[in-house]
């Protein structure tokens, strides 16, 4: 009996559309791409970046030893480093941090995008969920442009400087989503890491890895009200204002 | 090393507490460490310019933060799935043996997802952020062992990176124990 009941209501979530099924909740659309909107050109320095994690019990979020975050809780586990995801504190606050997107569109959704693409709006419970989560936040004008050298990086490699760059880089299910990346100035060439190929890449990836960690945890702070920040005007990110 | 083992046993033939019938456990040597001439403070690679009693301190000072690292690694494997405590031990403890050697202090880490032990330690106004990279087996030619990045109180140094041997010796001409070993050319 129960198992014919499971049966006719499977039939009928494939009929009914998903959203009136399970949508009790509507997702914040000012966070979405929309056709108002432009790429974030203006100076961003004195605005916040913040980023989730979630903390796991017996293990302190802050190492006493050095009073900087533990390494466990700066990057998550799905996250890459080299393109470390964050978003910029403003119309996007600590709740819509909360949303994780879920299910089989995780690709669409996590793909980037033009800022004013007009995207599928995700469901609650389909697309996604809210997760109970904490930040850490860092002041996008600490960490931009910090330079690091290597002189003598591998005995197969030649010196080069990397430049950290914080970059607005919309995604599907979120406008606000900034990125932090590492430009690498070598030999009168200059290139992200993502625009080289895999095996290149691999001269640079523990050491940009590397240097991330070390300029996150000297600059992050757990608790927003620590920094002194703008948030964002509606002319820096409307297109016709 | 081995010479220091050697002093070790004809000054001690036998621990404290075994010569005193205790039973043998795990901080039997500690028995040695109580010793008002212990510092940690003290710049040792070697010991053969101090006295015995102050050398077999001076060993057991650091076997313990050693003993105290490697406790620690334990736990953060145990939360961390991609470490396997029991297969990377040996070479964790290769590596906080070379750096309890070194003066420098305040010694921490936690383990990345890049399977990697990132430490941190100073010496008076330096900071240093030592990444070390655990053997792989898809690790090529071009792949670091250890990233060792270097801050003057605030101020950013240039970066080291390569075998850990390598980043070890860099890391002491930083701290003036060594002559560079490589020239840096701008």
């Amino acid at each position: 009996m129960f198992g014919f009941i499971k049966k006719k209501c499977n039939i009928l979530k494939k009929i009914i559309p998903f959203r009136w099924f399970y949508n009790d909740e509507e997702y914040p659309l000012h966070i979405l791409p929309s056709e108002d909107k432009k790429i974030i050109n203006s100076n961003v320095d004195d605005c916040v970046i913040f980023r989730h994690f979630q903390e796991i019990p017996n293990f302190p979020v802050i190492d006493p030893n050095t009073n900087y975050i533990n390494q466990r809780y700066l990057i998550h586990p799905s996250s890459n480093i080299i393109d470390l995801s964050t978003n910029l504190f403003g119309l996007f606050t600590h709740k819509e941090g909360e949303i994780k997107i879920i299910g089989d569109n995780l690709k669409y959704f996590n793909q980037y995008c033009k800022p004013n693409i007009k995207a599928k709006i995700p469901v609650h419970k389909k697309d996604y969920i809210h997760e109970e989560r904490q930040f850490w936040h860092v002041l996008i004008g600490d960490i931009q442009k910090i330079i690091v050298d290597y002189p003598s990086p591998n005995k197969n490699s030649t010196a080069f400087t990397a430049k950290c760059c914080v970059l607005h880089t919309p995604m599907k299910w979120n406008y606000w989503h900034y990125s932090v990346r590492w430009r690498i100035f070598q030999e009168e060439q200059e290139f992200y890491l993502d625009q080289i190929d895999e095996k290149k890449q691999r001269r640079y990836i523990k050491k940009i890895a590397s240097e991330t960690r070390s300029v996150l945890i000297k600059n992050i702070s757990l608790k927003l009200e620590n920094l002194k920040y703008r948030t964002i005007e509606k002319n820096e990110f409307l297109d016709n204002l | 090393m081995a010479t220091l083992e050697l002093e070790r046993k004809h000054y001690h033939p036998q621990p404290v507490s075994k010569t005193r019938n205790h039973k043998i456990h795990r901080s039997v040597g500690y028995a040695y460490a109580i010793n008002s001439f212990a510092h940690s403070q003290i710049p040792v690679e070697s010991y053969s310019h101090v006295r015995p009693s102050i050398s077999n301190s001076l060993y057991l000072h650091n076997t313990k933060n050693v003993i105290i690292l490697l406790k620690n690694f334990k736990q953060q494997c145990a939360i961390h799935e991609n470490f396997n405590f029991s297969e990377l031990q040996s070479e964790f403890v290769n590596v906080v043996s070379q750096l309890v050697l070194l003066p420098i202090t305040d010694i921490s880490f936690s383990l990345t997802l890049e399977t990697s032990a990132f430490f941190i330690f100073k010496k008076n106004n330096y900071e240093f952020h030592l990444n070390y990279f655990f053997e792989d087996e898809n690790d090529d030619l071009d792949d670091d062992k250890a990233v060792l990045i270097s801050y003057d109180e605030n101020t950013k140094l240039p970066s080291i990176s390569g075998e850990f041997p390598h980043v070890i010796k860099e890391l002491k001409y930083l701290l003036n124990l060594e002559a560079p070993a490589v020239v840096w050319i701008y």
